[in-house]
């Protein structure tokens, strides 16, 4: 009898003897759901962050970004292109965008201010929680997290120029409902962009679907949109140094489907067809060839103003490349089979603009002339100097123009250049002070923080 | 006679499953011409999230008057919820819309009262139930700071859960008439949110709600709610000899609809069919309709902007309505020599008719169940189905 009572007692004690040394920390009682990916199991190792990685890269494809709402605001909103669907119906409002005439209640604003912070957050949520995280590969972990860095650039870029005084946030937002939206002026995001894209070029390969070489041609156009010319120079200069890029022989060979590695390219978003949800708009928007019925109907038709046409030279080879003779645009020409659809990715970055960009960053000189010079040889047209008539600023602006048309740059390039009223007036035949240089910030961002959030000095 | 009181504290746990932890969503992309995996969180976290509470009391009083022929009871009730569980609209720049948290306390206050009569009794039997219940539903509290809530219906903020309303009252501009003539636009305060044309006679005026002399987003006001003032039902049951007769009756007071559909069938644009009130609208000074409904206009967004959120889509929902009858005749125990121990014909209406002032199908339309920050919206939705049946009942 004794002998039992004492064996239980030594088993009981063996029994509750590991309790001694467990304790319940986060790590127990928060436990995430194991049938669904979610923020807890998630983010923990080298091949998430690869899959994580491409979903922030997705957020570039949205409808509010590249895939249709960045082209109302940085092209259409300028004098290359116009609505083309008529003035009824849903098709107003994008007439009131090319028209200067949108309210802060404008879904398209909103639409476009949604998805741009939607793919800021999964770059936050990547660089927030990256550094913790052990990987294989120091390349892979360095790619991943200059991806990110620039990513976050070029979406923070586009919010900056439209809304001009937006939200930075820069770290994985935890708690929404409390979150501080820090409202920062233009200036203030240019700035925080500036040091994320010189972090991501030392961190991104020199060749890649994001290289160090797109990170530093980025980093110049944004010093330029800030009005710093002098830092352009270096980041651009490392580009043409790198001799990864060059100018594409033929420059109807930088579009379309066949097209997608030129050596011209320095960033595109990338689409492609098949009904998987991964087409681009860009053919029905700008071509007539589009299902939704292109230029004419569809989606946001952009038809190309007279105003555009009558700006190319004599002998300009890009003309045809670029219009049809019916005048739609040749650049983003494909056969999808269904709306939305087409195999056509967006360019974002080429080789022709970063020469157009040190040009203006080097100011009139034999260097700018230079660069000018090399974009005009391909289009076949003589070479410019200083005793060539006009401004150098307006000759390069004219250059820009044609170079890069239906690019997204031409709107940005009328600020920048401290045209965009004057401009926009006499080519829309309204006043110059109708003519507002930012998009309203979306009235229902600023209802849902009052206190913090305040419209724009231009609405 | 009996008194009852009563206090409880119930939870609602009805948090989603990890509804604390953000999930993760498919986010494809491409590399070249194939397709390549990507996550991207799709809901946000909170780890703060806890049940809301309910604190009640309840004070009674079960009656019988005459015998028992008048009977029934009066309650008062006060109810507090705290950390009440919401998904409230969150700053976009956070890369969510909704955020699951407890935001507030909202206190319901009511009274309800329930008599049943006997009023005839012996072989012509008519007894009638009646009920009525009033709530007046209050936010107390709203998160650290008290900021209102707005919440989106279709096409921008069409609700406010504000300190002193009802919770998700609705939200926008006051339509104060319409204008006559182009002197009146002149005279008027400025409306900053009219189209590039601007407004034209026709169009509406909306109220300068703070009284800066301009129409602006700060003009913006609760135009209603779907809370109502009171509830009330009638039973009446007639028996006389084999024959008996049920109608229920059913009636809301002080309620409004927002009338999301009239976005579209109610703006002038003509887009679709309209609402034939519209035959009613302003044509010109001297045929300025009822002065209710605006102007045709093909191209409204870019002049008056008549439809935006306001009061024109808050529309009346009180009703009454006939919800059952039912008609009966019990048939003689010897009927077919009592092979059926019962037999009854009757017949059932349900829905028979409804009395209301609501343009659209059912003023007791709610489409967006799951949140209680935006009650009442009809957008599309379908009406209530009468049904009509006819019956034998056979027991053996």
């Amino acid at each position: 009898m004794i002998n039992k009572e004492i064996v239980m007692k030594k088993l009981i004690l063996t029994l509750l003897l590991p309790l001694l040394f467990i304790s319940c920390s986060d790590d127990f009682t928060v436990l995430g759901p194991i049938s669904e990916r979610n923020v807890v199991n998630y983010y923990k190792t080298q091949s998430d962050f690869e899959v994580a990685i491409n979903g922030a890269f997705d957020a570039l494809q949205a409808n509010g970004t590249f895939g249709v709402k960045y082209v109302l605001f940085m092209e259409m909103r300028a004098d290359n292109t116009a609505n083309g669907g008529g003035a009824t119906g849903l098709a107003e409002t994008l007439e009131d965008i090319d028209k200067f005439a949108e309210i802060p209640t404008a879904s398209e604003l909103n639409d476009s201010w949604i998805a741009s912070y939607d793919g800021i957050a999964r770059a936050n949520t990547i660089i927030s929680r990256i550094d913790d995280i052990t990987f294989t590969s120091d390349d892979v972990k360095n790619r991943i997290k200059g991806e990110a860095y620039f990513i976050r650039s070029m979406l923070y870029y586009h919010l900056a120029v439209i809304f001009g005084n937006v939200p930075l946030i820069t770290a994985e937002v935890t708690a929404p409902q409390n979150m501080n939206l820090n409202q920062v002026s233009a200036a203030e995001v240019m700035t925080q962009i500036a040091t994320d894209l010189t972090n991501a070029e030392g961190l991104l390969p020199s060749t890649g679907r994001v290289s160090s070489g797109a990170a530093a041609a980025l980093l110049g156009r944004v010093h330029l949109q800030a009005g710093d010319k002098a830092s352009a120079v270096a980041p651009l200069k490392r580009v043409l140094s790198s001799n990864v890029y060059s100018l594409e022989a033929n420059y109807a060979d930088i579009w379309g489907p066949g097209n997608e590695g030129s050596n011209e390219i320095l960033f595109q978003v990338e689409f492609m067809s098949g009904n998987v949800g991964e087409g681009s708009s860009f053919t029905d928007m700008f071509t007539a060839s589009g299902v939704a019925g292109g230029v004419g109907g569809g989606v946001a038709p952009q038809t190309v103003t007279q105003d555009f046409i009558d700006s190319y030279e004599a002998g300009d080879l890009r003309q045809a490349a670029t219009l049809s003779d019916s005048a739609t645009v040749e650049k983003y020409e494909d056969s999808p089979s269904s709306p939305f659809d087409s195999d056509v990715n967006w360019v974002e970055i080429r080789y022709a603009e970063v020469l157009l960009n040190l040009a203006e960053a080097v100011g009139e000189g034999a260097e700018g002339y230079g660069y000018i010079n090399q974009v005009r040889a391909r289009a076949g047209l003589a070479a410019i100097d200083g005793t060539t008539p006009g401004s150098y600023d307006d000759k390069l602006l004219q250059e820009r123009r044609v170079e890069l048309a239906f690019e997204n740059k031409r709107w940005p390039d009328l600020l920048r250049h401290g045209k965009a009223k004057s401009v926009m007036a006499s080519h829309l035949g309204i006043g110059e002070g109708s003519v507002t240089l930012l998009f309203p910030i979306p009235q229902s961002q600023i209802d849902v923080a009052p206190d913090e959030m305040s419209q724009n000095a231009e609405h | 006679m009996k008194l009852r009181a009563s206090y409880g504290v119930t939870g609602n746990f009805e948090i989603p499953n990890y509804g604390a932890i953000g999930l993760l969503g498919g986010a494809n992309y491409v590399d070249g011409s194939s397709q390549i995996n990507g996550v991207a969180p799709s809901t946000s976290s909170n780890a703060d999230l806890t049940w809301e509470t309910t604190y009640q009391t309840n004070f009674g009083l079960d009656y019988a008057l005459l015998d028992d022929r008048i009977y029934g009871s009066i309650d008062v009730y006060n109810s507090t919820t705290q950390d009440l569980l919401l998904f409230v609209t969150v700053p976009a720049a956070s890369g969510f819309d909704v955020a699951l948290t407890n935001i507030g306390e909202v206190e319901n206050k009511g009274f309800e009262f329930s008599l049943t009569s006997r009023n005839m009794v012996g072989q012509f039997n008519w007894a009638t139930d009646f009920n009525f219940a009033a709530n007046e539903n209050t936010v107390t509290k709203l998160g650290p700071e008290g900021d209102d809530i707005l919440s989106s219906g279709v096409a921008g903020a069409r609700h406010i859960t504000r300190i002193g309303d009802p919770i998700g009252s609705y939200y926008g501009y006051v339509v104060d008439g319409i204008y006559q003539s182009q002197a009146e636009i002149d005279a008027a305060p400025v409306d900053e949110l009219v189209g590039s044309g601007g407004a034209r006679p026709g169009d509406f005026r909306f109220k300068d709600i703070n009284g800066d002399g301009k129409i602006t987003s700060d003009d913006r006001t609760v135009t209603g709610s779907y809370h109502p003032d009171y509830t009330y039902g009638i039973t009446n049951r007639f028996n006389y000899k084999n024959f008996d007769l049920n109608i229920f009756i059913q009636g809301v007071m002080g309620r409004e609809v927002l009338n999301l559909t009239a976005r579209h069938l109610k703006n002038g644009e003509a887009n679709f069919g309209s609402y034939a009130v519209l035959n009613d609208r302003w044509r010109s000074e001297s045929d300025p309709g009822n002065g209710i409904h605006p102007r045709a206009d093909r191209r409204g967004n870019t002049h008056g902007n008549n439809n935006r959120p306001s009061s024109y889509q808050v529309e009346d929902g009180s009703y009454l309505k006939i919800k059952n009858l039912s008609f009966g005749y019990t048939l003689p125990e010897d009927f077919l020599n009592g092979a059926f121990s019962r037999a009854r014909i009757y017949t059932a209406m349900t829905n028979l008719a409804i009395f209301t002032d609501y343009i659209g199908f059912n003023p007791e339309v709610n489409i967006q169940r799951n949140s209680s920050l935006t009650p009442g919206q009809d957008y599309g939705a379908y009406p209530l189905s009468r049904t009509v049946q006819v019956g034998i009942d056979l027991a053996f």
